[in-house]
């Protein structure tokens, strides 16, 4: 995506676009969450760390290293950096989905 | 002559409480031709007449009010997109027609459905944000190099670009009308009253009567009459909720001045009158008289208008509609380009897009006949 | 009936749609008469859903090769087909109407059946066999609710059928002829692209019962791979749910309320994968999920 490599070193916030724009379908034992997204229209499977993220900027606009270190707390796994490329592989997905937008700071 | 069902209930909205199951019938598929189920569904419910209608045609207005709502999210979200791209550019986004009434919350946005996202962008900054686009996944939609010209150095957009993954198309202006066209707006002044959208940065739309203002160029000076009807009711719910303000008409009519518009605005000013019932007060119509063209045009403008406005439905036409609607379409060419290069791009439209627009025979020998 | 047809239009029920039907073309009238003779139509003018055209399309060509032409009112949706097509063409094209008009439903691509007052949700991607599973079923006394759409009320869950001719293709012809003496078909058409399709008349109790709705008790996701056992497994909720979604012809119209319809369809009953062969297997199979909702563990 371009724009994205020019801002990546400012610090900026993510947020959900639309938070109230997503819906969601989870089942007791079962690993993986299903979203549905009004304003693109996608409906997609997500892992435990993609739906802890979303839901968490559904209710709050972060930094990338405020995002990780609260998934560092709920999944009580190091924050390291092999969890902050994680997360921000995961926005970038979301980004290039229209599911999260960004802004610098 | 009967005005079309259709343009009645527009017209008085309380006429459907007596109808039949036949004149609901009718009503539906004019108003569904017109692309404009959705909207009725909205006066219905605006008016408090849910009652008058029965189930059965209840459901297809309901239906497409429903796609109305969601076209709303999807063009919010679609916006959302086009920030992301272009916010770093650090350039007024101008969001045109449809997309301006949806993010300014305007109430025709309730009962409208939208197909293309309009922007209108400084013309300086065009390479930048093509650019920017294709970087997000849009293309452009006219590969041909006669199209890429004919856009670039005749229009006032370039070449839609399309969405690769989403199929959304976009246009993007740097005017309102093509370079060669008669009448001369100044963009730059569209750009200078343009309304900032608070907390959304580089978005913004038209001022109010710039609205108008466009929304009746584009209708008068375009040629997709086809959708006419659906634009006039764009152009007359806009006077509605924008007319409330003091001062309004005076304001409006002077800007139709400064801009170069004053023709489309005393067209469209005309033809909401008659055919949708808009109050237009009478200084206003006294303005109109000064604007109007001569006796004898306004005559020939108003038996192609008034037949090209009617619902686009066979039950509508009167003798002549297809033939109308084209001689606007040629009229409409005429009034962008000088007529040298209307008569070979007219002709290429109808040998290379027989799709969209199969040409009538009388147009055809039209252009036979005026061709060197 | 062909008079009408060829004049003014015969107002059908179909499902809860009414469809007033014009053509002259003789291929759709001798099938219009075949799969339609035992649907309610109507003499009085009526309020119509859709009005239905189908005409020769126009220009030169018709006098060397017929092309029919799908009009609804007067919009054309379709490039025009051989006339060979007419009728292929009127049952998907009513499809194309219902799917995009019909929004007070959700509507899932799927076959839906009944026996006893419950329903199977069969949805399928094209080469699943739900279509010829569908045929078998109403064949063995299964009510057939739809063979392509389940109308699904977001609400109640309860299923509006639309009993409409079950299409099959290629293979699946000679299967259900072999499978059932008493499969009434239509004759086959060829076609080079898709290759040949022909039409089951629906049962007249299935037309008869058109205005009796039905509520889900099972889906049940068909895959058919040949000299394959019969086999019946659960499907986690999120899957099914995801296939729902894809399998949904307005979902992106309905938005969050289709979402939550879809959800709670999934909630409500247990859904399964079958994989099957053998039609007379799977019928078993079948049975046994109306007797214990829970067959596999």
């Amino acid at each position: 995506m371009s724009g994205m490599e020019t801002t990546e070193k400012t610090e900026r916030r993510w947020f959900a676009n639309g938070a109230e724009q997503f819906c969601w379908g989870n089942w007791p034992g079962e690993e993986e969450s299903v979203l549905f997204h009004q304003g693109s229209g996608d409906t997609l499977m997500l892992n435990p760390l993609g739906e802890f993220l979303l839901k968490r900027l559904q209710i709050q606009q972060l930094t990338h290293a405020k995002l990780t270190a609260s998934a560092s707390d709920y999944f009580e796994i190091d924050n390291d950096s092999e969890l902050a490329e994680a997360v921000m592989a995961s926005l970038r997905t979301f980004r290039s989905l229209g599911l999260v937008i960004s802004d610098t700071l | 002559m009967i005005a079309p069902l259709l343009l009645q209930v527009l017209k008085s909205p309380e006429a459907v409480a007596g109808f039949t199951a036949t004149e609901w019938d009718l009503l539906v598929r004019q108003a569904k031709a017109a692309n404009l189920l959705a909207h009725l569904h909205v006066v219905f419910m605006d008016r408090g007449l849910e009652k008058a209608i029965p189930e059965k045609p209840g459901l297809h207005f309901k239906a497409a009010h429903k796609i109305a709502r969601r076209s709303v999210l999807a063009v919010r979200w679609e916006v959302s997109q086009l920030q992301e791209a272009l916010h770093s550019l650090a350039i007024p986004i101008v969001l045109l027609k449809g997309a301006a009434y949806v993010m300014a919350e305007l109430p025709i946005s309730r009962g409208r459905l939208f197909h293309d996202i309009d922007i209108l962008v400084p013309r300086s900054a065009l390479e930048e944000v093509e650019k920017r686009l294709m970087g997000w996944g849009w293309r452009t939609t006219h590969a041909s190099a006669y199209d890429q010209r004919y856009y670039r150095t005749w229009m006032h957009e370039i070449p839609p670009m399309k969405q690769i993954r989403r199929q959304t198309v976009l246009d993007i202006h740097h005017s309102i009308l093509p370079l060669t066209a008669r009448l001369k707006p100044d963009p730059k002044k569209l750009l200078s009253q343009a309304v900032n959208f608070e907390g959304e940065g580089d978005l913004y739309w038209l001022c109010d009567v710039d609205m108008i203002l466009h929304s009746a160029t584009h209708l008068f000076h375009d040629g997709e009459l086809e959708h006419g009807l659906r634009d006039l009711v764009d152009i007359a719910e806009l006077l509605r909720h924008f007319a409330t303000r003091d001062g309004f008409w005076q304001a409006l009519c002077d800007r139709a001045e400064e801009m170069d518009l004053v023709r489309p605005l005393v067209y469209g000013l005309r033809y909401v009158d008659i055919l949708l019932g808009v109050e237009v007060p009478d200084e206003a119509k006294a303005w109109m008289r000064e604007g109007m063209p001569g006796r004898l045009l306004v005559a020939v403008m108003d038996s192609l208008f008034l037949r090209a406005l009617q619902p686009d439905h066979a039950s509508c036409n009167r003798w002549g509609t297809g033939l109308a609607r084209w001689m606007l379409f040629v009229r409409s060419h005429y009034l962008r380009m000088p007529l040298k290069l209307l008569i070979p791009h007219l002709i290429r439209k109808a040998f290379t897009d027989d799709e969209e627009a199969a040409v009538p025979r009388e147009v055809q020998r039209f252009i036979a006949n005026n061709n060197p | 009936m062909a008079r009408r047809l060829r004049g003014d239009g015969l107002p059908i029920k179909i499902g809860p749609f009414w469809i007033n039907l014009r053509s002259i073309i003789p291929d759709l009238l001798r099938h219009i008469a075949f799969f339609y003779a035992q649907y309610e139509t109507a003499e009085s003018e009526r309020f119509i859903d859709f009005h239905i055209t189908l005409k020769n399309s126009g220009g030169l060509r018709r006098w060397v090769k017929p092309q029919a032409n799908f009009l609804l009112d007067e919009y054309a949706p379709f490039k025009p087909l051989p006339y060979v097509h007419a009728f292929a063409m009127f049952e998907w094209g009513l499809n194309w109407c219902i799917a995009t008009t019909a929004h007070h439903y959700l509507i899932v691509h799927a076959a839906v059946l009944e026996k006893g007052g419950q329903g199977i949700i069969m949805p399928g991607t094209p080469g699943s066999g739900k279509s010829t599973l569908c045929a078998a079923m109403s064949l063995r006394g299964w009510r057939l609710l739809s063979d392509e759409m389940a109308l699904l009320d977001p609400v109640s869950r309860a299923i509006t059928p639309v009993p409409r001719p079950v299409s099959l293709k290629n293979d699946s012809i000679g299967v259900i002829r072999r499978f059932s003496a008493g499969a009434e078909m239509g004759p086959a058409a060829k076609d080079t692209a898709k290759g040949t399709v022909a039409h089951l008349r629906p049962s007249l109790l299935s037309i008869q019962k058109a205005s009796i709705t039905c509520r889900p008790h099972a889906i049940v996701f068909p895959k058919y791979e040949s000299e394959s056992r019969t086999n019946l497994v659960k499907k986690a909720k999120n899957r099914a749910l995801m296939e729902i979604q894809e399998n949904a012809f307005n979902t992106h119209i309905l938005g969050k309320e289709g979402f939550d319809a879809a959800k709670s369809l999934i909630d409500g009953c247990p859904n399964y994968s079958l994989q099957y062969s053998s039609l007379e297997d799977a019928l078993i199979t079948i049975e046994r999920i109306l007797d214990d909702a829970e067959v596999t563990a």
